[in-house]
């Protein structure tokens, strides 16, 4: 280990006691100036860095705060992250992404290490509601903890969230105007609570057509791509003939999958996506998905967060929930078919 | 905030403060009956160990950072997925900071992973400004390892591509393809690797004794700024209009393709496009984008690793360089116009 400058080489460079030094770090007001002065230029010379895991052990929190996201590489939660950052930011405090990759194991190792470290406040999509428990504890033991994109079993506390039965029931009414009546949802696992959301509002505005259904065991661009696999499989008149995706790295997926089997987007097969990441708009089709207020989620769950680590006692518990909108774009277009369906 | 201290752990299993530690610490040293009764006591009371008590005793935690330049670029998130593999096989977690390509930011997060005491550092700097204040890191006893950046530096290990090949593999490609005007766009040009990209890229078109290449500056990285200059570059007349643009990474690019489809030209018609990074959504745009591939996952696995055998042995580590080769992957975005002369 090699050796760090410290507070009592600071103190002796200084000509003052480990205590005036302390202070001077802490409660500067107490200090003559000429003295802080001496301090600082002691400081400044030795190249000395406070040691914070000793005043968080004093003070018992730190200047970060931790966002604890699904999926990294999916661009819906850097979006979020990017809000997150903006509101952080107005508060010069920092933001630490922490992946679970949707593993129950990988969330409750982060959330130790998050509460070890003191961490100042917790932004998370949980996985499940496998560790709701620990994040009550959580926030009892002081570190306050805002639900993002998700608010099962967190009634009485902050979450942010945008009406995922809605999407749903906004995808189903797009495709049934559209004179679809036989339609797919490609999603999974359904105990994400956003994709079983989803998957409800579908299907509740589409009763009285056939909906087919494709599990995938996750919502990557690759899931899409083997859903698309079996959808292209099945015998065109037992085909659906529009899917809703329950995300946009799945619709994305799908898109591609079933091109590469000769089918065209969308005479063949109509898709919607969710979430309307940057990309979807700039699909081989562009792609029709249901939007998400992303930055907006993610500042106005930071915004909450920091209230409540700011406030403390005096902050008021919110649960605000966005409406999702539907965007409409050639990959559900009859119209634009025939100039999206390949180079000329 | 109350919290259960490990005297309440003490009081409740009956035994002394130095056998709770040494159960938590020396767990070899206490009988199996009394380690027992000290982890029931543990788990009923909620005891939480305190990591910053312990850091300061041991000097390390098990938190690894990667300190990213936009964690919206799917190219670092990738790198992301590849580093944390490595980390979590080595029981440790990563956590995720982004400098938004701000000095500012970069910067506040280094202070921070210096105060928490990281077991490591992964970083792609800004610029080459900040290389003493990561010296400083490294005499604190946090190893660094440079992702994505070469370095001359002989107390640091770093992974890298070769970002001057992966410049002269596409201008090269676009050469034989006939290109006479070939733009370079994307900037800052203070970011190495997009100096570096532009520099092997020029060099070919000199060796070829080609017209010079042009330079279509941007502000930042991403598709909005690719947008902009597509602007720029359909504004232009048409007989000084490149023919080809080389975008500095596949956000420009793909921001490049809706710039110039959205203007009236086609691609790669009017315009071919090679891209960088080779990220999913590159193969899955408007028109496929060739592209200039890195080994995204395999930089942050390689660095974790080098990383994390530097941080178990600082003594009888020695400092490597890793450079890995880029790969040209071409798509439709750099198709031969059919019975069209390229040759203009």
């Amino acid at each position: 280990m090699v050796e760090s400058t410290n507070i009592k080489e600071v103190a002796r460079l200084a000509g003052v006691s480990a205590g005036t030094v302390s202070n001077v770090l802490n409660h500067p007001h107490r200090v003559r100036e000429t003295t802080r002065t001496r301090v600082h230029q002691a400081i400044t010379q030795l190249g000395y860095v406070r040691n914070d895991t000793a005043r968080q052990l004093r003070t018992g929190s730190s200047r970060q705060i931790a966002v604890v996201v699904l999926n990294v590489t999916n661009p819906f939660f850097t979006d979020v992250v990017h809000g997150v950052e903006i509101a952080a930011e107005e508060h010069g405090v920092a933001v630490v992404v922490c992946n679970s990759g949707s593993d129950p194991d990988r969330e409750r190792r982060h959330l130790s290490l998050l509460e070890e470290q003191r961490i100042r406040g917790v932004l998370i999509t949980p996985v499940n509601d496998e560790h709701m428990t620990r994040l009550h504890q959580l926030a009892a033991r002081g570190i306050p903890v805002v639900l993002v994109d998700q608010s099962a079993g967190w009634t009485n506390r902050c979450s942010v969230t945008v009406d995922d039965v809605q999407g749903g029931r906004l995808a189903a009414q797009h495709l049934l105007e559209r004179g679809h009546r036989h339609l797919a949802f490609a999603g999974g696992p359904l105990g994400v609570p956003q994709v079983a959301d989803r998957h409800r509002g579908f299907t509740d505005a589409a009763c009285g057509a056939r909906i087919a259904m494709a599990h995938t065991a996750t919502l990557s661009i690759a899931s899409g791509r083997e859903a698309a696999a079996e959808l292209a499989a099945l015998p065109a008149d037992e085909r659906p003939t529009a899917v809703f995706c329950a995300n946009d790295l799945l619709a994305l997926g799908m898109l591609q999958g079933v091109m590469q089997r000769g089918l065209r987007v969308p005479q063949d097969v109509a898709i919607v996506g969710y979430d309307d990441i940057e990309f979807a708009a700039a699909a081989t089709v562009p792609l029709s998905s249901v939007r998400q207020p992303r930055e907006q989620l993610g500042r106005t769950a930071a915004e909450l967060l920091l209230d409540e680590i700011v406030s403390g006692a005096a902050h008021k518990h919110r649960q605000v929930l966005f409406q999702p909108e539907l965007i409409a774009r050639a990959s559900t277009d009859p119209g634009s078919g025939m100039v999206a369906s390949g180079p000329r | 905030m109350a919290e259960t201290g490990i005297k309440e752990v003490a009081r409740r299993a009956g035994v002394s403060l130095g056998t709770v530690s040494n159960v938590l610490n020396r767990p070899q040293t206490v009988t199996p009956q009394t380690r027992k009764r000290v982890l029931k006591a543990i788990e009923e009371l909620g005891y939480v160990r305190n990591d910053s008590a312990r850091h300061l005793r041991a000097g390390r935690s098990r938190t690894v950072a990667i300190v990213v330049l936009d964690v919206s670029n799917p190219f670092f998130t990738d790198v992301v997925r590849g580093a944390e593999e490595a980390v979590e096989q080595a029981g440790g977690m990563l956590i995720v900071c982004n400098s938004g390509e701000d000095a500012t930011r970069e910067r506040r997060h280094l202070d921070t992973v210096e105060e928490q005491r990281v077991r490591g550092l992964l970083i792609t700097p800004i610029g080459e400004g900040h290389h003493k204040r990561l010296e400083r890191l490294v005499k604190r006893g946090i190893p660094v390892v440079l992702v994505d950046r070469g370095s001359g530096e002989p107390n640091q290990c770093s992974v890298s591509v070769d970002d001057v090949l992966g410049g002269r593999l596409a201008a090269q490609h676009l050469v034989e393809r006939g290109h006479r005007r070939i733009a370079f766009v994307g900037g800052p040009l203070s970011i190495r690797q997009v100096a570096d990209r532009r520099d092997g890229a020029a060099a070919v078109l000199a060796e070829h004794g080609r017209a010079e290449l042009q330079i279509v500056q941007t502000r930042s990285l991403t598709t909005v700024a690719g947008r902009e200059a597509a602007e720029a570059i359909c504004a232009m007349p048409a007989a000084r209009r490149p023919t080809a643009l080389f975008c500095a990474n596949d956000l420009v690019a793909l921001g490049a393709l809706q710039g110039l489809v959205a203007g009236g030209l086609r691609v790669p018609h009017d315009v071919a496009i090679v891209g960088y990074d080779d990220i999913d959504f590159a193969s899955a745009a408007t028109v496929p984008l060739t592209s200039v591939r890195q080994p995204r996952e395999l930089l942050g696995r390689t660095a974790a690793q080098l990383l994390l055998e530097e941080a178990d042995d600082t003594a009888r580590h020695g400092h490597r360089h890793v450079v890995f080769q880029p790969q040209l992957v071409v798509r439709q975005s750099t198709a031969a116009a059919r019975g069209k002369s390229l040759t203009r």
